[in-house]
């Protein structure tokens, strides 16, 4: 496969959600997409000896994101699902407020970040993203059924805050 | 299949792409049953996650450092690196056997003949002084022989004198 500054071009965006996914910031996103095609571009020699150009960006945006995790580790903690629920029935954010305001994209956005890492990756890429199970596994070098697990296990816990979400609705 | 069933697939993380991609379809039209209103918020939220796109520019080191030098630069490299690895082994190969032909070579003359092989030399060898050992086993019996016959001689010679001794004095 020819490499070209297009082709290159042409993964900026996937690699720009994935870093915001991982990172939960914009700033980050933006500073990993730019080391990214900058580490992208320096390769472009070796490419073509890659059966997936799109794979190693999506890789290399990966590794460079939970590196810069790690460095802002303590600033992150993560919230079970059970903690979650008392961020949603916390007074300054009600549920009855975020409806009218449309925030329930908010909380499943807030979801999706508290998750674990692993689930919150291998859940973007196969359901924003649209990669089949195999791809995902190629991509984070794991094993296709460890995808197929995380994945399940991060879908149980957004059906779990829906399902509350709906019962506060419904109350 | 209905929507219901595959809702309930997708949570277990059982569907297909396709099956999801129509999750999503169906969802982002306006014709759904009420009930299903949270799985539509999060189906929607999907779709509009992938929207998101980066608007930054291409950074300006790709800019400044075209691929094609980049890539000519290495390929030569790499090529210098692979004649010199052959050059190495040729020589190596070449340097380890002379000198193990040289540490086998042992020059054995025998009579007109010159063998360059170490285990015929040996057993060549072996089989000369085994001769010569016997040789002088020979020559030690012709000389016990001569010491016998020597010591006959001189009885002859006393026995003979002796003798004429004796003849005269009967004169």
């Amino acid at each position: 496969m020819s490499v070209d500054i297009n082709l290159i071009l042409s993964f900026k965006d996937k690699m720009f959600r994935l870093a915001r996914r991982i990172t939960g910031d914009y700033e980050d996103a933006r500073d990993i997409v730019q080391e990214s095609l900058i580490r992208l571009w320096e390769m472009a020699d070796k490419i073509d000896a890659y059966a997936n150009p799109e794979a190693l960006a999506i890789t290399i945006t990966k590794n460079l994101s939970l590196d810069k995790m790690k460095s802002k580790h303590n600033r992150m903690k993560k919230i079970e699902i059970d903690e979650y629920e008392d961020l949603l029935v916390s007074e300054e954010i009600s549920p009855e407020r975020k409806a009218e305001n449309n925030q329930l994209h908010e909380l499943i956005l807030e979801l999706i970040e508290k998750l674990p890492q692993q689930q919150k990756i291998i859940f973007h890429l196969r359901d924003i993203e649209g990669y089949n199970n195999k791809e995902v596994a190629d991509m984070l070098g794991l094993n296709e059924n460890i995808v197929k697990i995380n994945l399940s296990r991060a879908r149980k816990k957004i059906r779990e805050l829906l399902t509350k979400i709906y019962k506060y609705y419904e109350n | 299949m209905k929507i219901e069933e595959l809702i309930e697939k997708y949570f277990n993380g059982e569907t297909t792409l396709e099956e999801e991609n129509f999750l999503k379809h169906y969802f982002s039209t306006g014709d759904y049953e009420k009930k299903f209103e949270i799985y539509r918020s999060y189906f929607l939220f999907l779709q509009s996650e992938k929207a998101i796109v980066s608007n930054d520019s291409v950074p300006s080191q790709i800019l400044q450092k075209p691929l094609k030098r980049n890539r000519n630069f290495f390929k030569l490299e790499y090529k210098w690196y692979a004649l010199a690895a052959s050059l190495l082994i040729i020589l190596v190969t070449v340097y380890y056997y002379f000198s193990e032909r040289k540490q086998d070579t042992t020059i054995v003359i025998t009579n007109e003949n010159f063998y360059e092989n170490e285990e015929v030399g040996t057993e060549l060898t072996k089989e000369a002084f085994n001769k010569i050992a016997k040789y002088m086993g020979y020559a030690q019996a012709s000389i016990d022989e001569i010491k016998t016959l020597n010591e006959t001689i001189e009885l002859l010679q006393k026995y003979k004198l002796i003798n004429n001794q004796l003849h005269h004095k009967e004169i």
